[in-house]
């Protein structure tokens, strides 16, 4: 009938326990209750304890004992706990080593040390090692459920306030990255219109030759013609500069996401087969149609995939995937104007190679502009900050990761619908 | 009450179209206004300053202006502005010839942004021509 491992519910007395609140008309704290695992090999003083916080006025709890490190660790494993009552002394496990296991099975419980071990050295050791509180069995039982409570608060707090502290982090990570892509614009803007202005100058030159005498000779007729090309090859470079450079408004049309990976491989077939690349195809049948604009997310597809064969100078595979997939809980998309709500539905895009994988030291800055590991001359660095960039635009996320068994994961996440699932 | 029509006669020349045209590229406005007047067609006078525009456009009463945007004593809105604040030139057709704008955004606005005609540099004196003719009267 009294069986501690069973939850035990939480009473109120009729007299007045030992760790009431005194005085009435004070501010009590609102009243939650605890889920608690209380992890003891000591089976009466668990019992004791047990009954303690069943009584207590500060906080209900409902504790669940578990006699062994290794039966809490599987009770942690099963069911949710908000805060964990930890004896240092274990049968399996002995001193700060219990509060390591503990916080490695659950790092986002808080964990109350209540141990018979004294001295003050051991106590901070285990604060510093993760522990919320140090009581002495005995000495401290009636601050018990204040504790608890505190312990619980205290994790809580702190876990937003990191939560805070990424979201600040990652809003002015995104305010930089708009800004250096707002100079990159006006930089490109500023370039193109001073090419564009002698260039008109040459293009009426030219109109006005090949109006005259001179355009009959058949030698400048020809070098008429080739001047007006190159006229045309430098005015493709600034547009393509812009294009590139600047983000105009996006052309969303309902696309198939298949159809815009099947658009590009004929693009990149040439240059895989030459660098020895294998490519495998993995696309997931009757995707949803999605709002996109195909060439700029074709644009980004081509640089992730260009990326891998620059990673791949020897051969190798190249796998690109198409799935559904909705936004993952981590969403690193946090502090951003355009958060999702976890779960949001939408599509991945994604493409593996078997390269190196990511320098470590690059792996945060290959998003920034001007940003390149592959030394001078091949190139901007600019690829995957306006990638990102429109990605961001379509209120879509993008990830280029190491995978474990090596190589790069490259992943385009796009939302359905707004991403609203 | 038939006259008769004398085909050796020379024909009444109609009037050429007046074309004020302010860029501070010197040499793009000198080989255009040699393009455009070599079609017979067409009396093009050049301004390199934008703060005289509105001076020019009234000493000679434009039928249509080609109008640069970025230029370095001034912008090309309020050079606009100046010229239609003139007597008689409200209405003058004006074509804002810039560098700021792609050939594929004015075409995808008909050659209207904003209520303004524009066509981007570079631009082929035919594709010019055929805007001047689209835009102006001939005066009779």
């Amino acid at each position: 009938m009294n069986n501690p491992r069973e939850r035990s519910p939480a009473g109120q007395p009729a007299d007045g326990p030992p760790d009431a609140l005194p005085a009435r008309g004070r501010a009590s704290p609102t009243p939650e209750r605890l889920r608690v695992l209380m992890v003891e090999d000591d089976a009466p003083y668990a019992e004791l304890t047990q009954r303690r916080l069943a009584l207590s006025r500060v906080v209900a709890c409902d504790t669940v004992w578990a006699a062994s490190l290794a039966d809490g660790l599987r009770q942690l494993g099963t069911a949710a706990f908000d805060v964990v009552l930890l004896d240092l002394n274990l049968p399996d496990s002995h001193g700060l080593a219990t509060v390591a296991a503990v916080q490695q099975a659950a790092p986002e419980v808080p964990i109350v040390v209540m141990t018979g071990m004294g001295g003050e050295e051991l106590a901070l050791e285990a604060l510093k090692k993760g522990a919320h509180d140090y009581l002495l069995k005995g000495e401290d039982d009636r601050m018990l459920p204040r504790a608890l409570l505190y312990a619980v608060e205290r994790c809580r707090t702190q876990t937003e306030l990191r939560t805070s502290r990424q979201e600040l982090q990652s809003a002015r990570m995104h305010l930089l990255q708009i800004e250096k892509m707002d100079a990159i614009g006006r930089l490109a803007m500023g370039i193109a219109h001073e090419i564009r202005n002698p260039l008109a100058t040459i293009q009426m030159g030219i109109d006005g030759l090949q109006a005259g005498p001179r355009a009959a000779d058949q030698e400048d007729g020809e070098t008429l013609r080739d001047m007006a090309a190159s006229v045309e090859e430098v005015l493709a470079l600034t547009t393509n500069l812009l294009n590139f450079c600047v983000p105009a408004e996006l052309h969303l049309v309902k696309t198939d996401p298949n159809a815009v990976l099947q658009d590009i491989l004929p693009m990149v077939r040439h240059d895989l087969e030459k660098h020895k690349i294998r490519m495998d195809l993995c696309l997931a049948e009757e995707l949803p149609p999605i709002l996109l604009d195909r060439k700029r997310i074709q644009q980004v597809l081509l640089n992730l995939i260009i990326n891998a064969m620059d990673a791949m100078p020897g051969g190798g595979r190249l796998t690109i995937t198409s799935a559904r997939r909705a936004l993952p809980a981590d969403d690193p998309g946090r502090g951003r104007r355009d958060r999702l709500p976890a779960g949001a539905a939408g599509v991945v895009l994604e493409r593996q190679d078997t390269g190196p994988g990511i320098p470590a030291e690059s792996a945060a800055k290959i998003f920034e502009p001007f940003f390149t590991a592959r030394g001078p001359g091949s190139g901007l660095g600019l690829g995957l900050a306006i990638a990102k960039n429109i990605v961001d635009l379509h209120g879509g996320r993008i990830e280029v990761q190491n995978q474990t068994q090596g190589g790069v994961r490259a992943t385009l996440w796009l939302p359905c619908d707004g991403g609203y699932p | 009450m038939n006259q008769a029509i004398d085909p050796a006669a020379p024909q009444p020349q109609p009037p050429r179209i007046r074309i004020l045209m302010v860029d501070d590229e010197e040499k793009l406005t000198r080989l255009t206004k040699l393009n455009l007047e070599r079609e017979g067609r067409y009396e093009v006078r050049t301004e390199n300053r934008a703060q005289a525009a509105a001076a020019a456009a009234r000493a000679f009463q434009p039928d249509l202006v080609l109008l640069d945007v970025v230029m370095p004593d001034g912008d090309g809105g309020q050079a606009a502005a100046d010229i239609r604040a003139l007597p008689g030139m409200q209405n003058v057709p004006i074509i804002f010839l810039t560098a700021t704008v792609k050939s594929a955004e004015v075409d995808a606005h008909a050659g209207l942004i904003g209520g303004q005609h524009f066509m981007a540099k570079p631009v082929k004196i035919e594709d010019l021509i055929a805007c001047i003719e689209k835009h102006t009267r001939p005066r009779t």
